[in-house]
């Protein structure tokens, strides 16, 4: 039986002027995945998923279950989310419906204002705002931007219940070690177009550049072929096919997501660092 | 998103820019209230002294500018924000989003009004005969409908811009065109008296604000000299109540006009 897909694009297309950001792209997104949208900047990842929660104008279709975007059905987190200064959390989360699916601790009082709170509280409370709805596609651009070591993992936490619930999840990052254990699928955005679609596994063994690591090292010696140090970092060379366990391995034995870079320190801030494919 | 207008208004009146339009209102209408009692023991109401002018272009200038920057900055905000990409990705019209912020800059005009005036109302009604609280009651009513007028300009002025700088900026601008700057090269230009029947109409119809000073003067018993070219003509020709009529027309039309073009801009903009 073939699975109708829930979010799906047909020839997306979008320029700023003369400059091609995107030129006819078309990818399906199934029910209840959770898909890593990454690439270096300025690749045109927020713009994919602007087009996405048609937010900026665009050629071709976008479409969900079929036909086009009905009210309610996306939820869309934008990169850049500043909430008036003199609200409460309470009134942004009753304003969007938000806050229903995140756990107890994670979004800050509601009764405090907006003002009060760090870059990071808010965004949780952004995070807590989209992922809340019962919209059937949520897309969230950078939601662990801003975030220390615990919010990180509670928010890929909370994309892993969404996706439990049918929910298609979609999640721009110029970094995706964090949501190597859990995503279904990453799509590498570079030069117009999808370079790489495929599952984590794959997009991690790609990676031809090593996997660099900052402070004390764990015990990953049987599954590394190789080691050099390069100033604080350590780069580690290991089997294609273990690669992803590599990570996971990694994340497991504390290592800081923020401690980790596929392809070199400056990870996501160079053209073309994604993987060779 | 029901409550969006609810939020917006909050996020104003809580702002420490509200307050200080309120309590700088109430100071400078309570002093010139107060020298008007003082010098001439009336303010003249009734026809048109030097503290009912005073109180007459402070009713008009200030809630206006107010209104309309407040918008303008509102809309800019929201959409720098991402308040209006998350609103938009979730089925919320541009229309809905403009018409938000024009209520809440206009409930915050009309908060100021009715705090900045309150203490006048208070000592007018110790020292005016009654016939005058009712002419300062029309004041109040025109300055609430221009502030009106002018949140729906600030909201177009909002879908133009990019930022919150640029929305201050043209805001600030656009106040000074309608509430000063074509009275100012109307007068400077001497045209008044080449531009006609249709002309005279044309130059009420291009400007709210000064659509709303001639309906407020008319609450007086304004003589065609105060009145100006304009007024005057309107009264002359069509009476004072059609003359009313059309120049609350012209505020209401302005207003409307301005949110839907507000609405359609920002409805063909990236958020």
């Amino acid at each position: 039986m073939v699975t109708e897909p829930r979010l799906s694009t047909r020839r997306l297309g979008k320029r700023y002027g003369q400059l091609v950001v995107l030129e006819s792209v078309s990818v399906d997104f199934a029910p209840g995945s959770l898909v890593a949208v990454t690439g270096p900047n300025g690749a045109g990842k927020s713009t994919l998923l602007a087009c996405l929660a048609g937010v900026i104008g665009h050629t071709g279709e976008v479409l969900v279950n079929s036909v086009p975007a009905g009210p309610g059905a996306i939820a869309y987190l934008p990169q850049r989310v500043q909430f008036p200064a003199n609200v409460l959390v309470g009134e942004v989360l009753d304003l969007f419906g938000g806050g229903s699916g995140v756990p107890a601790g994670f979004i800050p009082d509601r009764g405090r204002k907006i003002s009060e709170l760090s870059g990071g509280q808010r965004r949780r409370v952004a995070v807590a705002v989209s992922v809340g709805s019962e919209a059937e596609v949520v897309l969230l651009d950078e939601p662990l931007a801003n975030l220390d070591d615990q919010g990180r993992s509670e928010v890929v936490a909370i994309l892993d219940s969404l996706r439990a619930r049918g929910t298609t999840v979609v999640v721009a990052s110029p970094t995706v070690v964090d949501l190597l254990t859990m995503v279904d699928r990453v799509l590498v955005v570079a030069e117009g177009g999808i370079t790489f679609d495929g599952p984590a596994g794959r997009y991690f063994a790609g990676i031809k550049t090593g996997i660099w690591v900052r402070g004390t090292l764990p015990e990953v010696s049987r599954l590394i072929a190789d080691r050099r140090a390069v100033g604080e970092w350590q780069v580690l060379s290991c089997r294609e096919d273990r690669a992803a366990e590599l990570i996971s391995t990694l994340l497991a034995s504390g290592v800081a997501p923020s401690d980790i870079r596929l392809g070199g320190p400056d990870e996501g801030s160079r053209r073309g660092s994604g993987p060779e494919v | 998103m029901r409550g969006l207008a609810r939020f917006e208004t909050r996020a104003i009146l809580r702002g420490r820019w509200a307050t200080a339009a309120t309590v700088a209102l109430a100071v400078v209408a309570t002093v010139i209230t107060i020298t008007g009692l003082g010098s001439f023991r009336q303010l003249g109401l009734g026809s048109i002294g030097p503290a009912a002018v005073g109180l007459l272009n402070l009713a008009l200038l200030l809630p206006t500018g107010q209104a309309l920057l407040m918008a303008a900055m509102t809309v800019a905000s929201n959409r720098e924000g991402g308040l209006y990409a998350m609103a938009r990705a979730r089925g919320v019209r541009s229309s809905r989003l403009v018409a938000s912020a024009w209520w809440a800059a206009t409930l915050s005009a009309w908060t100021s009004i009715a705090g900045g005036f309150g203490l006048v109302a208070f000592i007018l009604a110790l020292n005016v005969p009654l016939a005058d609280l009712t002419t300062f009651a029309a004041l109040i009513a025109v300055s609430m409908a221009a502030a009106a007028t002018a949140a729906g300009l600030g909201a177009l002025v909002g879908t133009l811009v990019a930022t919150r700088l640029q929305a201050a900026m043209l805001g600030l601008g656009a106040w000074f065109v309608w509430a000063i700057g074509l009275d100012l090269v109307v007068l400077g230009l001497g045209v008044f008296s080449q531009l006609g029947a249709t002309g005279l109409v044309m130059a009420t119809v291009a400007n709210p604000l000064q659509a709303g000073r001639i309906l407020a003067l008319l609450a007086f018993d304004a003589s065609a000299t105060i009145l100006g070219p304009v007024g005057a003509f309107l009264v002359d020709s069509a009476g004072r109540g059609l003359a009313a009529l059309f120049l609350a027309g012209v505020m209401v039309a302005w207003t409307v006009a301005t949110i839907w073009l507000g609405a359609a801009v920002l409805h063909r903009r990236d958020l």
